[in-house]
């Protein structure tokens, strides 16, 4: 049956490939040269079609200035350290984020692909292109063993704050979102293009949630939180053991350390934790504080961050 | 170490050669690397990948517009395009990848190519046999489509549509069979061998 299959795809293709007539190699280079051509005018169009919400993408332009009425004959070439700093500038996003190299790409001719495994949920995705040029942008959001749903638009790379925003939606557990960047006519180093994948509020408050509901009933103080980074708490406890549980949902692995309240910040006591996306586990502590109050601080790992939630629980021990 | 290298200026539709001479100590020795021109592999490729997307699409028009914008795409960045191991490859992603876009349809900048084609000369169809079974594929899911006209008009393996897909090899041979068996109920095919 499989020659069968075959044959029908070869005949397809025999009768199909002399009628397909493609304009000449010339005709198309004219057409790329028109287009080119009027790339500036096309940007105009797609500002105005963005900020009107016709294709579902909002833009927040920022100074004040339009960025389409420039002219520039020759693009201007930039260091990587100023396209970093406009981009992550454009995003409002700290320097760290823009280091992880995940959401910020220089761009040229080649096609840059950026995958990013990712928590259920919907993201906001802001984006931005600093330079000259336009970029074409492709992301696709794929859970295991379903088909890829993708979306493309292409971006024009301004000297002037503006920023495309998306919404995306990651398919439960987890998905792999991938993000592919091409600059159209653009050289190294004429422009940079960055994103942030930002999870949505309530479904941080879910993965909070999802940590909270492992630990213990009993408790004195509960504090969960998404981890964007660090986090630390000084929790008023009476000087008896204390019970610190743990839990953390997601990607990664976090590490909670727990000390006396003091100027020096030691801790006196620390255990590491795998985040789970599913089945989290819960994990103890023992620990006596010298004084009324304790400290906690969560540290989360670099694949942990943006990506997980924990939860601690404190109670006195017996 | 010093390198030197020249570069001969093609004619329309010739084969660029980039020489380079590399001179390492007392030796030199001389690596010519072949670059195919871009008039070639769209003369080459452009019908193929037409035909291929046709399959997936059930209409020409449709198919046309998405490969002519991915040749375009490589037009406009052939210089590199060119150097990578497989440019056809990447064009026929791009084409891909335009394919399964929900904004493919949104997009202007297909249109000026469409008007161009007005004055090209228009052919007839394919057989009615060969229209059922365009038809019959239309009538798959959109994986199951992609990945038997990738496996048996783009003759793609197995692992490079997994690659391509984002999923496991096995996930695709599930979505080979499913779709033989959909096509050959289709297609009232009977099977003396036993299964699809």
């Amino acid at each position: 049956m499989t020659d069968r299959f075959e044959e029908l795809f070869a005949d397809l293709r025999a009768e199909t490939l002399p009628t397909v007539r493609p304009p000449g190699a010339a005709t198309l280079r004219r057409a790329a040269r028109r287009r080119q051509a009027a790339l500036s005018s096309i940007s105009a169009v797609v500002a105005v079609l963005m900020i009107a919400g016709l294709i579902g993408i909002v833009v927040r332009p920022g100074g004040g200035q339009s960025s389409f009425n420039q002219e520039a004959p020759e693009p201007e070439h930039y260091s990587q350290a100023v396209l970093a700093e406009k981009v992550a500038g454009f995003l409002n996003a700290g320097e760290e984020a823009m280091r992880s190299g995940k959401t910020f790409t220089y761009i040229g001719p080649e096609m840059v692909t950026s995958r990013h495994e990712l928590l259920g949920g919907t993201y906001e995705m802001p984006v931005t292109c600093f330079g000259s040029g336009d970029v074409a942008v492709a992301v696709h959001t794929t859970a295991v063993g379903k088909s890829p749903i993708s979306t493309t638009y292409d971006h024009p790379c301004v000297t002037q704050k503006l920023t495309t925003e998306t919404l995306l939606t990651v398919p439960q557990p987890s998905g792999m979102v991938s993000v592919e960047v091409t600059g159209v006519g653009v050289e190294p180093g004429e422009a940079a293009f960055g994103y942030l994948l930002q999870l949505s509020q309530d479904d941080r408050i879910r993965y909070q949630k999802a940590a909270e509901s492992v630990l213990p009933k009993q408790w004195h103080t509960m504090q969960s939180t998404f981890l964007d980074g660090a986090d630390g708490a000084q929790l008023p406890v009476r000087p008896v053991e204390q019970v610190i549980t743990v839990a953390c949902v997601g990607f990664g692995s976090l590490t909670l350390t727990v000390g006396p309240v003091d100027e020096n910040e030691t801790f006196a006591d620390r255990i590491d934790v795998p985040c789970t996306l599913t089945s989290p586990a819960k994990w103890e502590l023992r620990y006596t504080p010298p004084g009324k109050s304790l400290r906690t601080t969560i540290t989360p790992d670099r694949t942990a961050i943006g990506r997980s939630a924990a939860a601690v629980s404190i109670a006195e021990a017996g | 170490m010093r390198i030197s290298g020249g570069r001969v200026q093609p004619a329309a539709g010739a084969r660029r050669v980039v020489a380079v001479t590399a001179i390492a100590g007392y030796g030199s020795e001389t690596l010519t690397a072949v670059r195919p021109s871009f008039d070639e592999v769209y003369a080459a490729h452009y019908a193929d990948l037409t035909v291929q997307l046709y399959a997936y699409f059930g209409d020409r028009q449709e198919a046309q517009d998405v490969v002519q914008e991915a040749f375009y795409r490589a037009l406009v960045r052939w210089n590199s395009v060119a150097g990578y191991d497989d440019p056809v490859a990447w064009i026929r992603r791009v084409a891909w990848n335009l394919a399964v876009s929900r904004w493919r349809k949104a997009r202007t900048s297909l249109s000026f190519l469409r008007k161009q084609r007005r004055i090209e000369p228009q052919a007839e169809g394919p057989d009615p046999d060969r229209v059922a079974l365009v038809a019959a594929l239309a009538a798959l899911p959109a994986a199951h489509r992609r990945a038997l006209v990738l496996h048996y008009l783009g003759d793609l393996p197995v692992a490079e549509i997994a690659r391509r897909e984002g999923v496991a090899a096995g996930t695709v041979k599930s979505w080979l069979h499913r779709g033989r068996a959909a096509l050959a109920t289709q297609l009232d095919l009977t099977d003396s061998t036993g299964g699809a």
